[in-house]
């Protein structure tokens, strides 16, 4: 079952969540930036990313991830399945533009992104203002002082007015329920508090891309239910929305599409979500289920266990 | 536990093992009621709270006082004129009546006295009375000796270097010094008295209006900001070593465990900065960071800038020759 925000949150959300979105284009001063939002506008076939045959391997040459393709359309809301250390969070670090392939390419909004174009400033502040990265662990995103300096910090580095800069700082803090943190050092605050931030950080920037990494993680269960509510949310005001995650309870409601990475670090499924969730034994090679030893009604034995929709068991 | 699963644990582990407290037996490990990781536990609660104490506790700084109500900008700048001038004064009369008028600000400021005392006057003679007492002897500032120390049947060579048969305190000794000690513990308590009531954010943002470069001030309270996140790592792994420490550990092994910690800690920020640099780039940082700054001057925080830097122009211009 979905969760249900108050709706108090819900009314004072939905209105911020059309106005940042609204705000994209008009925050943009500059005009090479105004030149290729309409590249972005007008690229062709709707798609985001355009991922072909992309190997990464670590510096000791452990390989990440093998022959990765796969594109993501506009609008989009994606979950990458897959076990710990499958290449999860690399893949999504790649998206971003913060680790390059070994081999293969990669597309973003139809435009090459290669560590050369990030390095020039014009793409650089078009890219990122397009695609934010909320990390897996916030201790290592939010680095400034203040609440209100680290949802402020990503529209500053996009040359936006300052009077733009502090009506997104003050929406995404009054969207996300955290307006009595504002004066707060980050590094105080609980985890849920700090994920709250670390996402308010990315959506003061309003990209149109949002990579997820791991989101659920350290959350208490009423954080996680809000925080499902909170992404449907986004879903409907056409962010296109990419998840990496293992946990299995909530993807059906994040996800649409679920691209499921085995312990090879290759890409073993790509398909509607109910149709990857369903696959028991893809998902029992990729090892997100598991064999579940079962002791009921003086009966021992064993069978499939997950978490998918509401604890299926399958006897 | 199920009959299944039993069979996949190694033998030594199945059943339960609850032991006397008398049976138990620890290679090296001697029945006197020794202390567990005194040094290690010692050296890394002291570190913390040293830190804690002196860089995260804000809670003067939140306090409703006279000079929590100024802009850090101001405080700043009158420390700074402060610092200078405390640096020119010769009369020590002025340095302790300027002494007062801070310790007074002090106590407006509802900082607690006896905190406030400690924080300055633990410092000064650890860093200050200690190097000042050569200073008081008449082998180096000589003057008309006040206490005697031991004199000797002739004078001294060492070399070219020719030392008075008579070792004692002398008059202009004890006044350099006593005036350097004066100045070591005005200017401590300046700058205690600056920390402790501004937020450590505001004065970082602060340092602004001297002119220090945007990326010095963000790599600052990036550092401030990073250190608490290590300490607490560092008292993780202590824990984690803690828990799993049966016998009291040598000197020896202790030093090991540090260094070797040390190195992992230093390993594990080298790790933080990158991933952090990365969290930098992905919101659009560029090498030139932005800062939103919304600090407002007003009336008062220009008349106290104003005043105090003229106070100590004066101070230092007019005083006795």
């Amino acid at each position: 079952m979905r969760p249900v925000l108050k709706q108090e949150q819900l009314r004072r959300a939905q209105p911020s969540i059309f106005s940042l979105a609204r705000g994209s284009a008009a925050g943009l001063k500059d005009v090479s930036l105004r030149i290729e939002k309409s590249i972005l506008m007008t690229s062709e076939n709707n798609l985001v990313f355009d991922v072909r045959g992309l190997d990464y391997s670590y510096v000791d040459g452990r390989p990440a991830l093998c022959s990765i393709g796969l594109q993501v359309n506009r609008g989009e809301s994606l979950a990458i399945l897959g076990a710990n250390g499958c290449g999860k969070s690399t893949l999504l670090s790649i998206l971003d533009g913060l680790l390059f392939p070994s081999t293969g390419t990669i597309e973003a909004f139809g435009q090459l992104v290669t560590e050369e174009r990030l390095a020039k400033e014009e793409f650089a502040r078009f890219f990122r203002s397009q695609v934010g990265f909320v990390f897996q662990n916030p201790d290592v995103q939010l680095f400034c002082p203040t609440v209100w300096e680290e949802v402020c910090f990503g529209p500053l580095q996009l040359g936006l007015s300052r009077d733009e800069v502090q009506r997104r700082g003050r929406d995404v803090l009054n969207l996300l329920g955290i307006e009595p943190l504002k004066e707060r050092a980050p590094f105080r605050l609980s985890g849920g508090e700090k994920k709250r931030v670390a996402i308010a950080s990315v959506l003061s920037m309003n990209p149109e891309v949002l990579l997820l990494d791991e989101p659920e993680n350290g959350l208490d269960p009423r954080t996680q239910a809000w925080f499902v509510e909170f992404l449907d949310q986004l879903r409907t005001v056409g962010k296109t929305m990419i998840t990496a995650t293992h946990d299995l309870s909530m993807v059906d409601e994040i996800a649409e599409r679920i691209l499921v990475l085995d312990e090879g670090h290759t890409l073993v499924a790509d398909g509607p979500a109910d149709e990857v969730l369903r696959n028991q034994e893809l998902l029992l090679k990729a090892n997100l289920l598991h064999e579940h030893f079962h002791h009921h009604d003086g009966v021992s034995h064993r069978h499939l266990h997950s978490h998918i929709v509401g604890h299926r068991h399958s006897h | 536990m199920n009959p299944a699963n039993r069979s996949t644990l190694p033998d030594w582990m199945i059943g339960s093992r609850l032991i006397a407290r008398d049976s138990i037996e620890v290679p090296g490990w001697s029945k006197k009621n020794k202390k567990l990781s005194g040094f290690v536990q010692k050296t890394v609660y002291s570190v913390i709270s040293l830190l804690e104490e002196s860089l995260f506790q804000e809670h003067f700084a939140k306090t409703a006082g006279l000079l929590q109500t100024l802009d850090p900008r101001a405080k700043l700048l009158a420390a700074l004129a402060l610092l200078t001038a405390v640096s020119l004064l010769r009369g020590i009369w002025t340095i302790w009546f300027i002494y007062l008028t801070i310790f007074a600000l002090a106590v407006f400021s509802k900082i607690n006295v006896g905190f406030f005392l400690k924080r300055v006057w633990l410092f000064v003679p650890l860093f200050s009375a200690v190097m000042a007492i050569p200073a008081t002897l008449s082998w180096v500032t000589p003057g008309r000796p006040v206490w005697m120390l031991y004199q000797f049947e002739h004078e001294l060579r060492f070399g070219p270097l020719t030392l008075p048969s008579a070792l004692a305190v002398t008059d202009l000794g004890l006044n350099a010094a006593l005036l350097f000690v004066s100045r070591v513990a005005l200017s401590v308590s300046i700058a205690v008295l600056l920390v402790l009531t501004t937020p450590w954010q505001n004065l970082l943002r602060a340092l602004r209006v001297l002119g220090v470069p945007h990326f010095f001030v963000f790599a600052l309270g990036m550092s401030y900001r990073y250190i608490h996140l290590l300490l607490n790592l560092m008292l993780e792994l202590h824990f984690g070593r803690q828990s799993r420490t049966l016998r009291a550990s040598s000197w020896s092994e202790d030093q090991r465990w540090v260094a070797a910690r040390m190195g992992y800690l230093f390993k594990r920020s080298h790790t933080l900065g990158e991933s952090v640099y990365n969290a930098m780039l992905s919101r659009g940082f560029q090498c030139e960071p932005k800062i939103i700054e919304e600090m407002r001057w007003k009336w008062s925080d220009l008349l106290t800038s104003v005043g105090v830097v003229g106070g100590c122009v004066i101070l230092v211009l007019f005083q006795p020759a």
